[in-house]
């Protein structure tokens, strides 16, 4: 009887408080959502199972190698298990990054680069989405909406505990929440990804972000190649910017941020000779 | 009501702590992240002195872009990544770690978070096609545990910057 009073109390205090404190996940648990939206993203849009393009593992360690250039320059160079960067078997021209530092391109992607200072353009974009913590902020949302942020982070764990010691809720009550909350977030989290990205204001901010990297005494890859692989996409893989108005817009703010970083390197012939060599097998298939 | 007002009490100052904007704050810190490496300057594939180990203990020193020079638990100085590191105050034991999972075990910790548990009651409720992707994930991180070796990492960096001209092998200074 008594437990029926107190714990609807403690539950509601709680829930209040980790609600005004701005709740967030932990490094560890948005390593766990972007595990989960890496399991999601190897589905296509009709739900068919694609998974990751395996059959050439040099192809995907050069990407990583690639991605690495950049991502260990950036400002966040370490995630809770590091970066990692894998092929998506998709003809769909894309490239996201998921929570915790799991980075994609698809193959549909790949075909379309020329180099790999594009190659390196396009991680570089994604990695300064990691950098900014849009991924993060994007599941923190999603985890919000989807009504579990009071069960997680430090309020979570003693919330769980706390219920316990009052013989309200069982491990398995609190399992199957936490699992419904979880679907709840991989489902809508991977879905606007995909399809929409992060928002055009994110975008911007993630573009100005890693042309800066690319530019770094550490990295110089050559920035204009970013603009050159945005430029041959086809209008219906552009995703806010599918209007010539529109695009000319990120275009120039590239542009813009390439000026303030002074001298830019150009794509160099050996980096483009081992991108070709790299997925020779994926334009050959 | 006895009994919640104790609870409240120390519930709500570790929720605002745990809510807090994280600062560049001086003093104890405790690696945060489970690849990291210590390094004697400002980057994390030059310089590699030693991997760093998810709640090791330091302290920080000063910062430097995005690293911070700490004193190790032995006295050594070091460079790491500021994004591995929390101050220690907000430190939260990983559901990922096996040891820290057996103590959080131990204190009551029952399926409170995205954890592995969470993750396996997910997966059989999606069904064998979501256990594939899965099982993806994980063969996908094992092929690039050559990531976390942060003293190979270092040397394989080094050739492929060379490879490439890029950085310091760049015709850009």
């Amino acid at each position: 009887m008594t437990n029926r009073i107190l714990v609807p109390i403690l539950v509601a205090a709680l829930a209040a408080a980790v609600g005004c404190s701005h709740p967030k996940l932990t490094e560890s648990q948005e390593y766990y959502v972007g595990r989960g939206v890496a399991a999601n993203a190897m589905f296509d849009s009709e739900g068919k199972y694609v998974g990751l393009y395996d059959k050439d593992q040099n192809l995907e360690e050069y990407v990583a190698l690639v991605g690495l250039s950049v991502a260990l320059e950036s400002d966040r160079p370490e995630t809770f298990k590091g970066y990692h960067f894998g092929v998506v078997n998709s003809p769909d021209i894309n490239a996201f990054a998921a929570p915790g530092g799991f980075i994609f391109v698809t193959t549909g992607a790949l075909k379309l680069m020329e180099n790999e200072d594009e190659l390196a353009g396009v991680l570089s974009h994604e990695i300064g989405h990691v950098n900014l913590r849009h991924p993060e902020d994007h599941a923190n949302r999603a985890a919000d909406q989807a009504g579990v942020m009071g069960i997680l982070d430090t309020g979570g764990h003693l919330m769980s505990s706390a219920l316990s010691i009052l013989g309200r809720k069982s491990a398995a009550d609190n399992l199957a929440t936490l699992t419904k909350g979880f679907g709840s977030v991989l489902d809508g989290f991977t879905k606007e990804l995909i399809v929409n990205g992060y928002g055009r204001e994110s975008e911007l901010a993630a573009d100005a972000l890693g042309v800066k990297v690319l530019c770094r005494p550490g990295v110089r890859y050559n920035p204009n190649a970013l603009k050159d692989f945005i430029s041959r996409l086809p209008k219906k893989d552009r995703g806010a910017w599918s209007t010539h108005p529109e695009l000319e817009g990120r275009m120039q703010a590239i542009d813009d941020e390439i000026k303030k970083q002074g001298p830019a390197a150009a794509t160099d012939s050996a980096r483009t000779a081992r991108f070709k060599a790299a997925t020779a097998g994926l334009r050959g298939s | 009501m006895v009994l919640a007002a104790p609870f409240l009490t120390v519930l709500l100052p570790l929720l605002g702590a745990a809510g807090a904007q994280e600062e560049d704050a001086l003093g104890p810190a405790k690696v945060n992240v489970q690849n990291a490496s210590y390094n004697k300057v400002p980057n994390t594939t030059r310089g590699y002195i030693a991997d760093a180990k998810i709640g090791d203990e330091v302290t920080v020193l000063a910062y430097e872009g995005s690293f911070a020079k700490v004193k190790r638990a032995d006295g050594t100085e070091a460079y790491i990544a500021k994004s591995a590191l929390i101050p220690s105050e907000k430190y939260v034991k990983s559901p990922a770690n096996e040891k820290d999972m057996g103590e959080l075990k131990g204190q009551g910790y029952e399926a409170g978070r995205f954890d592995p548990e969470t993750e396996a009651s997910y997966k059989k409720e999606k069904g064998p096609e979501m256990e594939k992707a899965f099982q993806n994930v994980d063969l996908w991180e094992a092929r690039q545990a050559w990531i976390s070796q942060r003293g190979t990492l270092s040397k394989k960096m080094d050739e492929f910057r060379k490879g490439g001209k890029l950085a310091e092998y760049s015709n850009v200074k």
